[in-house]
């Protein structure tokens, strides 16, 4: 079997149908859906639809002897039990599957009771009554709870109509027994078999048998009396009830065939006993139904209820013949009745072999008793929808011209014509008529089989299913076989003698109207149904998506002409369902690609443009906890990886106030703030308990991917704790000593704990900026070291002080100078500088050259002065050493003196540069301080000494100047230099200004003579004898002498010496005699 | 008194090797008679590629008094060179930058050979040294700007009242002979950088 025709409508589990329609029944059993809505869905249903459960389209009541609206079961009672959940299961069963076997999807049951004419409902009979053959097939131990619960009610029902039968055989042969002489025949069954008796003619007088033996009709006869009085009672009310056992009958060979070909699974609920019915029933059935009993049915006469009933009987054999005999033996099996009566009235019917009685009168048993319970039949009644658009249409082909057409017309088994139209998987029939347009068995049908006569004659039931056909001989013969799909192509393959098929599938089937042959198809032109974006998770697992195209034939989907795949993936093609692949690992790359696919079918070829994206697995990336400082900012930053937009969140909260949770809408969340949480909780973790509730607190990512969830756990960290900066102060005895005392590593304020322990003369003050002030004078003589406790806790630390946390104090006794170790004076500034001691007595020398201007004085009592104006050019630093003596030891300090002094030009205000060549000149300049001690880049910064700083302006474009060194630091030396051009000749007045922090900035006006050649004195552009005489007169003259010539100082040494004349002579001419 | 000035210039960096050569006066040593005009030679010998020098003269202008400065055949004979010949100070008892170079991008020349000519007139008994002073006059360049490393010999020169007899005067010259060369030994002067 195929499974291209598994459904999984029919799979559908009991435990489902217990859970789902039963309770949705519950639920909308009062509504009433006054709509189509379903026939508007794409898919057939929307969920919203599906879930109204046939109760509430069949508009059911419960309750015994309640009629139930137009619910095809109407009587759910047997005996005063009701049946009525297992009954409504039933029934929706019943529909779910015929949806199933004709591929209609999850449409509604409203298609059922609101559109459905008595041949669908009946069809739907044929459904139930399956099932139950299923079930009674089924041994006792295997059934469920629902299932003994319908056998029991089936059995029932067969049990009383048992008893009926054989109870009304023998009151009609007590009848006879009684007064053979005036006894009548039932006139139906007479009728229907040609039977007479004359009684009167055959007694004398009274009711004495004039002649012979008895005449005694057959015990058949009797027993078709009693049938027609039980199980045929219905159609004493009910006109139409032959004809629903009939078309019953029909239905349940038609889903034999499909049962077929659905396979094995479906052949579970509906069973063999299906088959068995059918073979040996449904052609009898069908031969009463072309015979006319729908005819006679529609009749609508009172009588033809009870007679058509009979006449069932007959075409299905159940009365084998009627004649009177006179042997004793028929009298012994008429006898046999009391029999069989009693045998019913004590033991359950046999159902198995009723299902399974060859002659078909059991199948028919069954199926009157349950069609019994459906009287009155109350079809559907609403408008048929009409043929949309989007429907299939029908391709008909007579010759070889097909034609496409949204309706079709053929004759069904009766010759009765009928216009069918698409609407969706329906098939929406409207009846024609006979040749004289009268006989229409019902004015329409919904239904989705077609009752036709192929161009053989053949009564056949085509049923649709996809694209195709099912489709079942109406009448097989013994020698007729299955003819299954081919699983690959769906249907039976080409070639296949179909007249000798009970049952096939194809795409087509041929059909008679007014004589001529026509052939018909299914047709709908391609049309894309997937979603047009692939998402594929790049190095995720090997992944795969369908694409899907709708179009009968189903259409052949593949890569278009010109259309590449992105690296990595792969195409599938396939009919009605491709399938992209990508192959996961590391193959591909990320990106989104353009595809584009083509749908071909018969009738029409599409493309369409599809998107792979191929994107990182959504997935957190970052990570699954965060650490908090205690009471400090913090910004965690939430990264992710996946196809973005995505959205972020957190749930169910951020247990710790101060902190939130941002998305930042570009696959990132960022966690900030800070927070005091209180100093019990250390952590937070991903799950705890709030109130006996367990919650985790997670991150969610959600895109297009799915979505994903990380537990975070937070951490709220103690608050750091502060470290002393230093851990020792040292004092000097005998005199007043001040230290600060300073944390590092504190993240919160702190507070000092401070207990001075013996020591009396130590203070200290908790400045409430994380800083304090130890204090004191310790007494004279005071010596050593001691302990004190000052402990820095800083807030939030949630722990103790340490137990005894040192801190010492040293205080020095020895001789010790008291004042800093450095001194700065200024030229020209008068300063003075007190050396002091903790020696009241001391006597201070001293040792080094103090700079000139500055004088050293001993005061003689532990203190001393350096004092005076610094002369100019005593600019500079230097190390002096002072020495103190106590009582037994000398205390010593090294002094750095610095004498600040302000700049000042040393070097002339004139230099030669020459075009042409590198040329260089530095500008030299006194003062202190002179070189920096950092970098340029750094000596901006607070605590360097940034040197001297020079400006320049004036200095042409091309030429640089700098007082760095290549390290950056300040050489105290400005350097004018660079290659001048021949555009540059001329003097240059240049402005630089020098200064270094200490007075007034030095400036000099500086002349830079550019000169064309070297020796070019004159600046005439050449060097000749004019230049070399007057280098000549200036020989031996100095800067700033009489004499010197600055022009004439060619190497700008300072002097013009015989180092310029030839540095000039070498440029003029050789041979030139100069006088 | 005779006197001898050793001075070394040291040969800076670039010329490729640590040439040592002298610079003299001669004749070193002389006797004259007051009232005599002599002329002294300033000479230089192995030194090679000479473009360019200087050099100032002292002496004891009780003693002597210079009377010309002339330019040497060591650099006259170029033809291509620029001559200053210093200015007298018989006051001072100096001569001044005596200064003479090459003219051209010509290379130099080299010793030995005279560079200048000094003429003197005893104008007084007594003794002097002619030396080169002050030192950091003395200057020798090579064609490519480079100082030469020299040794400078001062001269010794006696004016007496009347020339002496031959063999006084062969006596005399012995014995000068004799100083002479006891006494005649080069010493590190001075290191100068004029650069």
């Amino acid at each position: 079997m195929t499974k291209k025709y598994r459904s999984s409508g029919l799979l559908v589990s009991r435990l489902t149908r217990s859970v789902i329609y039963r309770p949705m029944a519950a639920v909308l059993a009062v509504l009433l859906m006054p709509t189509f809505s379903w026939l508007e869905s794409t898919a057939g249903v929307p969920v919203s639809a599906t879930a109204k459960s046939f109760q509430s389209s069949a508009q059911t009541v419960s309750g015994c002897g309640t009629p139930r609206g137009n619910a095809i079961i109407q009587e759910v009672c047997v005996n005063g039990v009701p049946y009525g959940p297992d009954l409504d299961q039933l029934e929706a069963d019943g529909i779910k599957e015929y949806f199933a076997q004709h591929d209609l999807g999850p449409v509604d049951p409203l298609a059922i009771y609101f559109l459905g004419r008595t041949d669908l409902r009946s069809a739907i009979r044929a459904e139930m009554l399956a099932i139950l053959q299923g079930i009674i097939n089924k041994p006792a131990n295997a059934r469920s709870d629902h299932e003994k619960r319908l056998y029991a009610w089936f059995e029932t029902l067969v049990q009383q109509n048992e008893i009926a039968e054989y109870t009304r055989a023998l009151a009609e042969y007590r009848s006879f027994q009684h007064d053979p002489c005036s006894f009548k025949l039932d006139p139906d069954i007479a009728n229907q078999y040609g039977l007479s008796y004359n009684g009167p003619a055959l007694c004398l007088q009274g009711s004495t048998i004039a002649v012979g033996a008895p005449w005694v009709p057959a015990a058949s006869y009797f027993t078709a009396v009693g049938i027609k009085y039980s199980y045929g009672k219905s159609a004493q009310d009910h006109p139409n009830f032959a004809k629903l056992v009939a078309q019953t009958q029909i239905n349940l060979g038609a889903m034999y065939g499909t049962s077929f070909h659905l396979g094995a699974a479906a052949a579970t609920v509906v069973g063999v006993a299906v088959v068995l019915a059918f073979k040996h029933f449904f052609p009898y059935a069908a031969r009463a139904i072309a015979a006319g009993v729908k005819g006679t049915i529609s009749a609508g006469a009172a009588a033809a209820g009870a007679a058509a009933i009979v006449f069932v009987c007959v075409v299905v054999g159940v009365i084998a013949a009627f004649q009177l005999f006179n042997n004793q033996k028929e009298l012994d099996q008429i006898n046999n009745l009391h029999n069989l009566l009693s045998r019913a009235q004590n033991s359950p019917p046999d159902l198995l072999a009723f299902a399974s009685d060859t002659n078909a009168l059991g199948s028919f048993k069954l199926t009157s008793t349950l069609v019994s319970q459906t009287v009155p039949d109350i079809p559907g009644t609403f408008a048929l929808p009409a043929h949309r658009p989007t429907d299939p249409v029908f391709v008909i082909t007579q010759g070889a011209n097909p034609t496409t057409s949204d309706s079709f017309t053929y004759d069904d088994w009766s010759g009765v014509a009928w216009r069918a139209e698409t609407v969706r998987g329906w098939f929406k029939q409207t009846c024609l008529g006979d040749s004289s347009g009268k006989n229409c068995p019902q004015p329409d049908s919904f239904i989705a089989d077609i009752e036709y006569v192929d161009g053989s004659g053949v009564k056949r039931t085509a049923s649709r299913f996809g694209p195709n056909f099912v489709i079942t001989k109406a009448e097989p013969a013994e020698s007729d076989k299955e003819c299954p799909a081919d699983e690959q192509t769906g249907v039976t393959p080409p070639g296949t003698d179909f007249s000798q098929c009970v049952s096939y599938v194809a795409s087509e089937f041929e059909y008679t109207y007014q004589g001529n042959a026509y052939s018909m198809r299914l047709s709908r032109p391609p049309v894309f149904t997937s979603d047009t974006i692939i998402h594929f998770t790049w190095q995720g697992p090997q992944q795969h998506a369908a694409v899907t195209a709708a179009g009968i034939p189903a259409p052949d989907i593949s890569l278009a002409s010109g259309s590449s795949l992105p690296a990595g993936v792969t195409f599938s093609r396939g009919n009605g369902t491709a399938q992209f692949n990508f192959a996961g690992a590391s193959s591909g790359t990320r990106g989104t690609y353009h595809v584009t696919l083509q749908a071909h079918n018969a009738d029409g070829t599409i493309t369409q443009s599809f998107f792979i994206v191929i994107v990182s697995q959504l997935a957190i990336t970052s990570a699954d906890f965060i650490n908090v400082d205690y009471g400090q900012p913090t910004a965690f930053l939430v990264t992710t990886t996946g196809e973005l937009p995505m959205k972020l969140s957190i749930s169910p909260q951020l247990l710790f106030p101060g902190l939130s949770f941002h998305d930042n809408g570009n696959g990132t969340a960022t966690i900030s703030g800070s927070t005091t949480a209180g100093s019990d909780i250390i952590s937070h973790s991903a799950c705890f308990d709030v109130n006996g509730i367990r919650k985790c607190t997670g991150i969610t990512a959600s895109n297009a991917q799915g979505s994903v969830r990380q537990e975070t756990t937070i951490f709220i960290k103690a608050a750091p704790h502060p470290q002393l900066t230093l851990p020792a102060a040292t004092f000097v005895a005998g005199t007043r000593n001040s230290v600060q005392v300073t944390t590092t590593g504190a993240t919160t304020p702190v507070i000092f704990h401070f207990n001075r322990e013996a020591l009396s003369w130590l203070n200290f003050r908790d400045k409430g900026d994380g800083t304090g002030v130890l204090s004191g004078t310790p007494p004279a003589g005071t010596a050593g070291s001691f302990a004190v406790y000052l402990y820095p806790e800083g807030r939030g630390e949630r722990c103790c002080p340490l137990l005894n946390p040192q801190f010492t104090v040293n205080v020095l006794g020895q001789p010790v100078f008291l004042t800093p170790n450095v001194a700065q004076f200024s030229v020209g500034d008068a300063g003075s500088f007190t050396i002091r001691t903790n020696q009241p007595s001391g006597s201070i020398s001293e040792i080094g050259t103090l700079p000139q201007g500055l004088e050293f004085t001993d005061d003689g009592n532990g203190t001393a002065t350096i004092s005076g104006t610094p002369a100019v050019g005593a600019g500079g630093s230097q190390t002096l050493q002072f020495s103190v003596k106590g009582d037994a030891v000398m205390g010593t300090q090294e002094l750095a003196l610095q004498v600040n002094e302000a700049p000042a030009f040393k070097t002339a205000a004139y230099a030669n540069f020459y075009a042409g060549q590198e040329n260089s000149f530095p500008v030299v300049v006194s003062g202190y301080p002179a070189l920096s001690n950092a970098p340029a880049s750094l000596s901006k910064s607070a605590g360097f000494i940034e040197g001297m700083e020079f400006t320049v302006s004036g200095l042409p474009a091309v030429l640089t100047y700098s007082n760095l060194n290549p390290e950056g630091y300040s050489t105290g030396t400005l350097t004018l230099s660079g290659t001048p051009s021949s555009s540059d000749v001329g003097q240059h007045v240049i402005t630089i200004s020098a200064s270094n922090g200490v007075g007034a900035p030095a400036t000099q006006t500086f002349t830079l003579r550019i000169a064309a050649v070297v020796g070019d004195v004159n600046g005439d552009g050449v060097v000749n004898c004019t230049d070399l005489n007057l280098i000549k007169a200036s020989l031996n003259t100095y800067r700033g002498e009489v004499g010197y010539n600055p022009a004439a100082d060619i190497n700008n040494d300072g002097v013009i010496n015989v180092e310029d004349l030839a540095l000039a002579a070498r440029n003029v001419p050789a041979g030139t005699v100069c006088q | 008194m005779k006197s001898l000035l050793s001075l070394s210039i040291i040969l800076l960096a670039g010329t490729g090797s640590a040439l040592s050569d002298n610079i003299l006066i001669s004749p070193a040593s002389q006797t004259v008679s007051v009232g005599q005009t002599f002329t002294l030679d300033i000479n230089v010998d192995q030194i090679p590629d000479l473009f360019d020098y200087e050099f100032s003269l002292s002496f004891n202008p009780a003693v002597l008094a210079a009377q010309s400065v002339t330019e040497g055949a060591l650099f006259a004979n170029t033809g291509d060179s620029f001559f200053s010949p210093g200015s007298i100070n018989n006051t001072a008892g100096t001569i001044p930058t005596t200064a003479d170079t090459l003219e051209g991008k010509v290379p130099g020349v080299s010793g030995p050979g005279t560079l200048a000519m000094v003429q003197f007139t005893a104008i007084a008994a007594g003794t002097t040294s002619i030396d080169f002073s002050p030192p950091h006059d003395l200057i020798l360049q090579d064609s490519k700007g480079n100082t030469l490393a020299v040794t400078a010999h001062s001269a010794d020169i006696t004016a007496g009242t009347s020339i002496p007899e031959p063999a006084t005067l062969s006596l005399l010259a012995l014995a000068l002979m004799f100083g002479f060369c006891c006494r005649f030994r080069s010493q590190p002067f001075e290191t100068l950088n004029r650069r």
